[in-house]
This record gives structure tokens, sequence and C-alpha cells, in this order.
């Protein structure tokens, strides 16, 4: 059975009247390309071989009662955070694990509870087609996904100057239990931040014991003129766990949008974070660090859209790469006729600590305007001899010295999140898994 | 206003100098592609077996591959079978002497200021000049004989120098390398071939002057430089075609064999027609150039000034094979009106402590579109690599385009990478610095690119960076406004 076959067994039987009809434009898409491989140029270095030869299923609901969620949070040293909680277990909206606080204009609900009427301010974000041939996996999830969330947040005008750790924050959790056989689920998000707002969003994904799992997560992001979002996206996959997720946001005018990855584990893992500028003056940052171990393959790919004027953008991703993992990174920034004063930045930079990994970069710029700013800077090597001399010379044991190097390498990149308990939280994640890598 | 105005007229104006079109009688064959044109190529060429089985070889890989696309460059299809693949001057191609040589191809390259005759003996550079698909002439042939360097055109070297052709031919651009480089495989007509001997510093700067003439027809010319042990060579190259309203193909093939210890410079002046100011006619530049760092401590430098061609697309390349050898790419690439670009590198680290260097400067200008792709590979056993790649785009004027696409795949934790680029346009401080001290826009301007393209016109030979500077300044009137 090819993987195509096997997911598509996963459709969902029944689903709601106002999902059926992009569900079928998007299964001809499907039957049309089928999934992408790697003579498209976006998947040249993420081969699917990894995630073949399984016959997926989907998982059953249900599965997770709130003690046991409780004790998988422990012991993944998720520290108890302040906010709402919205849960899905392998797919599916878990009401028993969530809650939400009562935050004004704070609208929080699950795709699959939907009824007619309030489907129509998801109908148009359900309704996008993805039919370029490599965005199989974007038409697979209209296909198959089970459920999702659709969150609405027109809070309270932020004060200028206003600090973004004081903003609510909304965690997105996705609980994967496999069964006996491998699992695949795919969710659906859309986030709607209306003028003005501001927000902090954790999205966090965590696996419950052992087995084959591949999930398909897509989420459609809007903010509106002068809103902000930050978003920490933290996939704490078991090692035989896939994760094909994508990223659209749009940013309106003046809007604000910092999203943090961090990536350590997993078999697959690919991301494609695409945001487009829509409204002037918006600012994007985007953050990632990726430090995969064992035969990990990570996948981060951003595209950056700059289509109006004067909208500034800057990436900076970081990879660790040990053991026979593998990192790919491909970092596009466009710039479209017309978009003046744009300012783009794009930093890459990678450290191979064994022989045996390896990283693909490819910090792209198309730039259609001739008023624009931008730049890109890629660098791959080893551990700076100096630095470690320095260290060492110092009397700190050179295993020590790896490690500090290593985590200070990367850490950086996470220090910018606003909320303090997360950004802990990530950085503990960060500094653990660090430790016991063999630099 | 009044200065934009004066800018258009400029640009109505502006010439493509090396346009006209020399009235000579040839021999041209019908349009058309087909295993006889291989043969009668060949036979025409008086070739040993061998080379036609060679041709045939790479003409059944080409009839099977696909038209490549990937670039980032949009062009109508191309006719194969409506080219001529074999022109030349009827007077033929053989001449035992300079008195002999038709005086209206020697008017030709003077008007182009290629010094053949006794201009070359003052320039002191040997020249081949190749005239649509036959080499009419190889100056300084005794001078060069002395030192032992061989210095001739492809169709003689695969007469005198068979096993010398059979051994390198190919051994760096395979027949079924890609599909431009199959065509060129099977069809190409002829081209320069040199060898410098062991230890020998060949005494002049080695020069071809291409020059595409006839219409409807393509040039596949075919370039093979084998530097043995200890030696070394600086070759150059420059191309010129006239102005005609329909497209014309270029698909060459250089390869370059560096033995221990050899040292190979290329530098390429391409000035094909560009095209007019509507982007109509023009050359297709599409051109395999590699280089193979066999021996140890080998080193092969491309540097190119690209400001012609309708659409170029080539990506002169360097496989450090042997230990401690290094590859350098220095490329100027200009696109105005509607010429389009997809040109960098390719640097393959194979051997230890293995070094490249790229410095790409692209400039874009009216609507041109110029687009750096390069690939730094660093393979597993390259202990030691080091790549340092730096790559800037000017942008004169808002609806042209600058495109970067850098590939950097690392298979060795010793590697050290390091790319850099950034994007902008003439600054408005500087531009008002220059004014401010009178100095008029264009100037400025020129100025300007000059120093941004400072660092790849410094590895010019001497007599070909005043030739670049002078044709950026030339490509680029009317560019600013």
């Amino acid at each position: 059975m090819s993987l195509i076959e096997a997911l598509l067994s996963t459709a969902p039987d029944a689903t709601a009247g106002w999902w059926q009809p992009s569900r079928e434009a998007h299964r001809v898409i499907v039957e049309r390309h089928g999934l992408p491989d790697r003579r498209q140029e976006n998947w040249k270095y993420t081969a699917l071989r990894p995630i073949e030869g399984h016959r997926y299923q989907a998982p059953e609901q249900g599965v997770l009662q709130p003690e046991d969620l409780a004790e998988l949070l422990d012991a993944n040293g998720v520290p108890q955070l302040t906010g709402s909680r919205i849960t899905f277990v392998n797919g599916h909206y878990a009401p028993a694990l969530s809650h939400v606080d009562d935050v004004a204009g704070l609208k929080v609900r699950a795709l699959s509870q939907l009824g007619d009427a309030e489907a129509a301010s998801a109908s148009a974000e359900l309704a996008t087609e993805f039919s370029r041939p490599d965005e199989g996996f974007a038409a697979l999830n209209t296909l198959l996904a089970s459920d999702g969330v659709l969150l609405e947040f027109s809070g309270t005008t932020h004060a200028d100057g206003q600090d973004m750790a004081t903003a609510p924050v909304v965690e997105l959790l996705f609980v994967d239990v496999p069964g006996a056989t491998p699992a695949a689920t795919a969710v659906r998000n859309i986030i709607k931040i209306g003028p003005g707002a501001s927000l902090s969003l954790l999205e966090r994904y965590v696996s419950a014991g052992e087995g084959v799992a591949l999930i398909n997560s897509l989420s459609q992001v809007e903010l509106e003129a002068k809103s902000r979002l930050s978003h920490v996206r933290l996939p704490l996959l078991g090692e035989e766990r896939s994760l094909i997720s994508r990223l659209d946001v749009r940013l309106g005018e003046g809007s604000d949008y910092r999203c943090f990855g961090l990536d350590l584990s997993g078999t697959l893992v690919r991301h494609d974070l695409n945001v487009a500028m829509v409204g002037r003056d918006a600012q994007a940052s985007l953050n990632g660090v990726y430090a995969p171990r064992g035969k990990t393959h990570i996948d981060n790919h951003v595209a950056v859209d700059h289509r109006v004027p004067d909208a500034v953008s800057s990436q900076a991703f970081k990879g660790v790469l040990s053991e026979r993992s593998r990192g790919v990174f491909n970092g596009k920034v466009v710039v479209q006729e017309g978009a003046d004063g744009t300012d783009a930045s794009q930093s890459n930079a990678n450290l191979l600590l064994s022989p045996d990994a390896e990283i693909d970069t490819k910090p792209e710029l198309e730039i259609y305007a001739d008023d624009v700013k931008c730049a890109h800077g890629t660098t791959v090597g080893a551990l700076s001899g100096d630095q470690l001399f320095y260290l060492t010379a110092r009397g700190i044991p050179e295993v020590e010295a790896r490690r500090m190097l290593t985590t200070g390498f990367c850490r950086e990149v996470l220090e910018g999140i606003p909320v303090e308990s997360v950004r802990d939280h990530a950085i503990s994640l960060l500094t653990d898994h660090l430790q016991d890598i063999q630099a | 206003m009044a200065t934009e105005n004066q800018h258009i007229k400029e640009l109505v104006k502006r010439r493509y100098e090396p346009g006209f079109f020399t009235d000579i009688e040839s021999d041209t064959i019908a349009p058309g592609l087909s295993e006889d044109v291989v043969r009668f190529i060949s036979e025409k060429k008086n070739e040993p077996g061998w080379m036609t089985e060679w041709r045939l070889k790479a003409f059944a890989l080409w009839q099977n591959m696909p038209t490549p696309k990937w670039a980032h460059v949009h062009y109508p299809e191309i006719d194969f079978q409506a080219i001529s693949y074999y022109s030349a001057p009827k007077s033929g191609a053989k001449y035992e002497s300079w008195d002999e040589v038709d005086p209206k191809l020697i008017e030709t390259y003077d008007k182009l200021g290629v010094p053949l005759h006794e201009r070359a003996r003052l320039a002191g550079v040997a020249v081949d000049a190749v005239f649509d698909s036959v080499s009419v002439g190889t100056t300084f042939r005794k001078e060069l004989a002395e030192a032992g360097v061989i210095f001739c055109s492809m169709s003689e070297a695969i007469q005198d120098h068979p096993e010398l052709v059979r051994k390198y031919l190919g051994s760096v651009v395979p027949q079924g390398d890609n599909f431009y480089a199959a065509l060129n495989s099977a069809v190409f007509s002829d081209g320069s071939f040199v060898l410098i001997p062991k230890g020998v510093r060949c005494p002049m700067e080695l020069s071809t002057y291409f020059r595409i003439n006839e219409l409807n027809t393509g040039q596949f010319e075919r370039t093979l430089i084998i530097a043995e042990e200890d030696s070394h060579v600086s070759y150059l190259e420059g191309c010129t075609a006239p102005m005609r309203d329909e497209n014309q193909l270029h698909a060459a093939v250089v390869e370059l064999v560096a033995l221990d210890r050899a040292q190979i410079k290329y530098s390429t002046v391409q000035n094909w027609y560009p095209g007019d100011e509507h982007g109509k006619g023009g050359i297709y530049n599409f051109v395999t150039k590699r280089g193979d760092c066999r021996g140890e401590r080998s080193k092969i430098s491309w540097t190119q000034v690209e400001t012609g061609s309708a659409v170029t697309w080539k990506y002169p390349s360097c496989i450090l094979r042997g230990d401690h050898s290094s590859g350098e790419f220095y490329s100027v690439a200009l696109t105005h009106n509607f010429q389009q670009a997809d040109t960098g590198t390719k640097m393959v680290h194979l051997g230890k402590n293995t070094r490249s260097h790229i410095i790409s400067k692209g400039i874009s200008a009216g609507r041109g579109q110029n687009a750096y792709r390069g690939l730094v590979q660093v393979n597993k056993k390259a202990d030691n690599a080091r790549n340092f790649t730096q790559c800037d785009s000017l942008l004169i004027g808002d609806r042209c385009g600058a495109h970067t696409f850098p590939y950097i795949e690392a298979k060795n934790a010793t590697a050290q990478i390091e790319h850099e680029a950034s994007t902008s346009k003439i600054s408005d401080d500087q531009l008002f610095y220059c004014l401010q001290r009178g100095i008029s826009e264009e100037d400025a301007v020129s100025m300007i690119v000059d120093g941004f393209c400072k660092e790849v016109f410094k590895e010019l030979p001497m007599e070909f960076a005043v030739e670049a500077k002078k044709l950026l300044e030339v490509s680029l009137e009317g560019a600013v406004g």
C-alpha cells in the first residue's frame, strides 16, 4: 500500500455538511498530484521514505483521562502555565482536558462543533485551495482533518509599548496516543487576531506511549491591523512520530508577528512557514532552533512574501546537528514589485557535531523592487577551536566547555520569547536535550 | 522630467557596437537535426570513426532528455529543428598563412578590436578566432610551440593529437551531463584545444574570440584545456554576434583539467547581442563550463563579466578532487532591458583541505532579471573544506529583479562554510555626495557600479579589465533616471 493510499484510508466517515464541498474539491487535487517527491524543488532534500511503509489508520478517540494527561505533561517537564488550554487527543477535541479562561473577546471553539451558521467565519480558510503539486500534504489536510481549533480574539486594544508578556496566553495542545497500529491524524487550525489585540499562543505536541504516528497539521493565522501575536511551537515528539506542519500567516497593517520554533526529536519533521505581508508597516520575526540527533530529519521551509511597502521581516534559524541526523533549511524572501521600503533579513547558522550529520541550507532572495534592504547570511561549521581553548584554559572540562558553547550558540534565538514561563520552559528543554549530546 | 526624456533618448540611441553583420560567403547546412546531420558534421571535419561514434552516442542521449525548465528565466520554447548546425566561411577553414585569410574576416575582428594580425604581436596575446562554426586562425603558434604549448582549434587537435582528445574529451563534462551539453557533444563544430605540458608556465595569455555571424545558426563550440603538473595558464574568451530580431542559440561546453599543482585561470567577457530595448532578438547563451582540479594543490579560477545575451544560463564550476586544491569564481553579471541571467557556480569539495571562494556581483537595470544560483557541496571525505561566498545585487530601477538561490550541502563536520548576500539600490546618499561635487548623474552611477564590481575586475587580466569596464558603462547607458 502506498503512503497516499494508506493516508486516504484514514478519511473521516462523516463530516459537517459545510466542510464537505472543500473536502471533495481537495480529493480531486490529491488524486491529481499525489504527495510531493524529491523532484519538486521544495522537497529536494526531504524524501518521504522514513514515513512510508506503514499501514496508517485513524486512531481511536478519547483514550486519555485528565490524570493521564497531567502525568504525561509532568513526564515531559511541562510546567503549569496560567491561561487557557485547548486539548486535542489523536486529532479530536477533548473538552474534559480543556479550559478557556474568561477573557473578554476570546472565542475558542473546536471546528467539529461548529454549526452551519458559525462555520461562516471559518469557511474562507477551509475553502483555500492548495492546488500546487508540492502542497499535497496541505490538500490532504483539508480532505482528512478530523478537527482543530477556531480561535478568534478581539481583545482590548493594547496600549502602545505595552509588553507582549502581559498578553493573554492560550495553549493548543495536541496529544497523540497511538494504538497497536500506526496512526495518522490531521488537524486544522484557524486563528484570527482582531484589530489592536495582543495574544500569546503556545502550540505544543506531546506524544504518549510508543508507536508510529504521523501528524499533519495546518494552521491559518490572520493578524488584523495593529494586532500582535507571539507564537511558540514546541513539538515534543516521540522517536517514531513524524510531523508535517504548515503555517500560513497573513499580516495586516502595522501588525506584529513573532514565531519561535524548537525542534528536537521525531522521525521526520517538516515545517512550512508561509508569511504574507499584506498590510504596510507589518513586522514578522521568525525564529527557530533545530537540534536533531539519532536519525531525526528536520526540515524548515520559511517563505516570506512582501507584497506591500514598508514591511519588516527577519528570520533567525540555528541548527545543531549530531549523530546521524539531517537538517534542512530553506529560507525564502520574495519582494514583489512595488513593495518598496522592505527590510528583510535572514540568517541561518549551523553546527555540525558529527561526521555523519548533514545540513542542506538554501537562503533564497527573489526581489522585484529596488528600494529595499535585503541581506542574508549562512554559516556551517564545527565548534571553534579558539573558543574551546579559551574555556579549557580556564579549567573548564572539555565536555562541559562543548556543552556551554553549543547551548550558547542556539539559546539566544529563544530568548526573545515574550512570556517568561514559556521562555524558561523552551530554554530548559533545549539545555536538557543538549546535555547528553556527544559533542 | 527633462533629464528623463534625455535618458530615454539615449536609451533609444544606445547601440550594440559589435552588432554588424559580415557579408561573407559561407557554407551553411539546411536547418534541422538528425543522426545524418551529426554524421555530416563529423564527415565534413574529416573526423576519425571514434569521434563520430562519440557524437552519435551523445545525440542518442540527447534525444531522450527533457528540456530543462528549472532556471529562473522565461523564453519561448526553442525549435531545435529550425537551427542550422553548421556554418563556415566558404573560403575554407584552413589557412597556411595570414595572407590567405579572407580580408573581410580580418576586418571583422579588427572592428571588434580582436588582435589577429600584426596587432597581435603588439598586444602579446595568442588568439584563436572562431567564426560561426569554425576556427579561422590561431596566432603565435610558433612561439607557443617552442614552449611546448599546444594551442589549436579542436578540429586540428582531433587530427593531430587524437590520443589527448580521446583521453580528456568528456572527462569533465560527459556527453549525457545535461541537455545542452549533450546537444553540444553531438554537434559541436569547433573550439579551442590547449595543453600546457609539465612545468611550463605559458609564456603569454591565450585567448579565443567567438563570433556568430550567419542567420539561423547556432554556435556550439567545445573548449578543452589541460594543464599538466606544475603548469600555469591564463585563458581569455570573448564573444559577439550581429544584431538580429531572431534569437540565436549558443550552447558551448568548456572543460578544464588541472593536474598536480597546475593552475588555470579562465576569464570571459561575454557580450553576445542582448536583444533590443523591447526584448526582441538576442542570443540564448546556455553554456556548461566545468573545471576539474584533478591533482593535488591544483587551482582553477573562473572570472566572468556577463553583459550580453538575451538569456544567460551558465554555472562555471569546480570539482575540487585533489587534496589542497582550490577553486575560485568571480562574476559580474549585468542585465538591462529585457535581459535575463541565471548564473553562478558549483563548488564540489571532494578532496581534503580544499578551498573555494565565490564573489558574485549582479546588476539589474530596466526590466532585467538577474539570478545567482550556486552550489557549495562538501562531501563526506572532504575534511577541512573551506568556502566563502559573497553575492551582492545592485538594483537600478523599480521594474528589474535580483534573485539569489544558494544551495549549501554539508556532509562533513569539519567543513567551514560562510555565505553572505545583500541586495540594495544605489543609495540616494551616495548619489547626492557625487552630484554635490559636480559629477554628473551618469558618471556618478558609473563610478558607483565600478566600485561595486571592483573585486571582480581586479581578477581580470589588464586588457580585459579595461574592456569590461567600458562594456559595463555602455550597457548601463540610459539605465538611470
